[in-house]
């Protein structure tokens, strides 16, 4: 049975009509002719710029910097949950910013224009015969902007998207173009991987890749319990490994990602938008009777049948994510994912009978990522909690329950998505990473007017 | 691009257009189009109307254009706000809906 076949089997057993369940999203009221706000992927944040602008050349984003209205914010999809990029002043686009620039076959690296989105990757790099170590299961960001967040995958010998970034360029906002690197400054080099669009606009990132290859990708169901028994031990053997806690439900889904030399076997037209909406519904016609909805739920994927696909890997990580939601994420000490995994869901089994998105568990190689404001800097491995809620509901009550349990684990507590919502002040970051207070004096240098930074970035890293 | 100047040779026909100032007008939106839509308007597991499919853009049409322009600035469903265009004017949304829905 397929995931979209059981969901929609639950919810015709409980006798309901699937089709055109989406409505919850508010009515449009802007009138034509109304100034044009600029809002974030989930609409959760949003601003009404002084001016919005893509500049067409980096002659012109250079005067640009250095002559437009503060604060100076560049945007790349959207796609961060955070207030990153709201501002009254200029709204950069870097939509002229793309593509693939240049490539070194000996060195297997390629360098793209930053504001490149990470779908718009994959064919170029497979024309040079080139493959990303890894990629986030949403495709959909900006190089720039995945980077500058600490944008990652999941697999316990692969790193965050930054940690393969060999050389940048950033443009600083008093107009200086510097090209940073291991080898040139080095300095600007780590503080600016990570770095929230802080330090002025990135331009082109350069990426250490592999030689292009295949992947299959299996999708099975497991009891949950049984699942995070094994957790360990699959994220040990595997590639890339994740699961998926499905709320409300005694089975969790188990997702790994291998490089192969089987024949290839497209993965289809993505299902997981369907399921979301599936299990929207199911929670919508059950909230009378919660053991009703566990009870379908169960008898749903007590048949699913484990799916597979082989393809070129750019084809293979990503999912589609057409259902919007508000994220939060956070990274934890290894050690501590499992039992933190087995809190959040004990949480929202009392507490949020709401909550319908799944639940997602990663890991993150940290070893060697130096970057200062890398929330994986200092691990080994980190694992990583995200938790979902749909887009025209209030996320603030879920994610109030869940930040709470990943405080106080290890030295300090985990470490936020800088891109996805959290409520840490600049002190508590401070004391979670390490070499913060450098990476506060290399942006003060490199930006003594503040001129990047909007009311969110302010409370982060201002004076 | 390969892709922006196809796309711009049929806003350009689709318009009608022998004006210089059009012309520049198509290939503006040509460009937009390849950078800022063709992703999801030419994916089918996007859940977006695909780009020329008058069938599925049929109904969405019937709402009206302001509607559409709504849904396109302010997001709607699956749409997230402003598309991927976040220094498009009111214009040039409409232009690219009118392009993708195959209407004049």
């Amino acid at each position: 049975m397929k995931r979209r076949d059981f969901l929609a089997g639950s919810a015709a057993a409980a006798g309901l009509a699937l089709a055109g369940c989406d409505s919850a999203a508010p009515p449009p009221a802007r009138k034509r002719g109304d100034p044009i706000r600029w809002r974030n992927w989930s609409g959760y944040q949003s601003c009404l710029p002084a001016q919005r602008i893509a500049p067409e050349s980096l002659d012109q984003l250079v005067d640009l910097l250095r002559k437009a209205p503060g604060p100076v914010r560049p945007v790349g999809a959207g796609h961060s949950f955070t207030p990153l990029v709201p501002t009254d002043g200029t709204l950069l686009s870097l939509r002229n910013f793309t593509g693939l620039l240049r490539h070194d076959a000996k060195a297997m690296t390629a360098t793209f224009g930053a504001g490149t989105k990470l779908g718009q990757v994959g064919g170029p790099l497979q024309g040079i015969g080139q493959a990303l170590p890894n990629m986030p299961d949403v495709d959909e960001q900006s190089l720039a902007g995945a980077i500058g967040t600490g944008t990652h995958g999941t697999g316990a010998t692969l790193g965050a998207m930054h940690s393969y970034v060999t050389a940048l360029q950033l443009v600083t906002p008093r107009g200086e173009v510097l090209e940073c690197s291991a080898a040139k400054h080095r300095e600007i080099f780590d503080a600016a991987r990570v770095s929230l669009g802080s330090l002025g606009v990135i331009t082109e990132v350069t990426l250490q890749n592999l030689p292009t290859h295949n992947l299959k990708r299996r999708l099975w169901l497991e009891p949950l319990d049984a699942l995070l028994e094994r957790f360990d031990a699959l994220a040990a053997k595997h590639h890339s490994f994740e699961i998926y806690l499905i709320p409300h439900c005694d089975s969790g889904i188990a997702i790994t990602i291998d490089p192969t030399d089987e024949p290839v076997h497209p993965r289809g037209v993505d299902q997981d938008n369907n399921a979301v909406l599936d299990m929207k519904t199911l929670r919508d016609f059950t909230s009378w009777a919660p053991s009703l909805r566990r009870w379908l739920m169960n008898r749903a994927t007590a048949d699913f049948q484990p799916e597979e696909a082989v393809d070129v890997w750019y084809k293979v990580f990503p999912s589609s994510r057409a259902v919007r939601f508000n994220e939060m994420e956070y990274h934890l000490p290894r050690e501590h994912l499992v039992p933190t995994v087995r809190r959040v869901r004990e949480a929202v089994e009392k507490m949020h009978p709401e909550i319908f998105f799944p639940i997602e568990v990663r890991i993150v190689k940290g070893a060697g990522d130096d970057a200062l404001l890398s929330p994986f800097h200092g691990h080994a491995t980190s694992g990583s909690i995200a938790v979902h809620h749909y887009y025209p509901e209030d996320p603030l009550p879920y994610f109030g329950t869940i930040e709470p349990l990943y405080q106080n684990l290890g030295d300090f507590g985990g470490r936020p998505h800088w891109g996805k919502m959290h409520t840490l002040s600049k002190a508590q970051l401070a004391q979670r990473y390490p070499r913060f207070q450098e990476f506060l004096d290399i942006r003060a240098t490199l930006d003594p007017e503040g001129r990047m930074l909007n009311a969110h970035l302010k409370t982060l890293f201002g004076a | 691009m390969t892709f922006t100047r196809i796309a711009t040779f049929l806003l350009v026909l689709m318009s009608g257009a022998a004006s210089a100032a059009d012309a520049v007008d198509a290939a503006r939106l040509g460009t937009l189009y390849v950078q800022t839509c063709m992703a999801c308007h030419t994916s089918p597991g996007s859940g977006a109307p695909q780009a020329g499919d008058r069938a599925a853009w049929e109904p969405r049409l019937a709402q009206g254009m302001d509607a559409l322009l709504a849904h396109t600035i302010d997001g709607h469903e699956g749409m997230p706000p402003l598309g991927s265009c976040m220094d498009c004017s009111e214009a040039e949304f409409e232009g690219l809906v009118r392009f993708m829905a195959g209407v004049p």
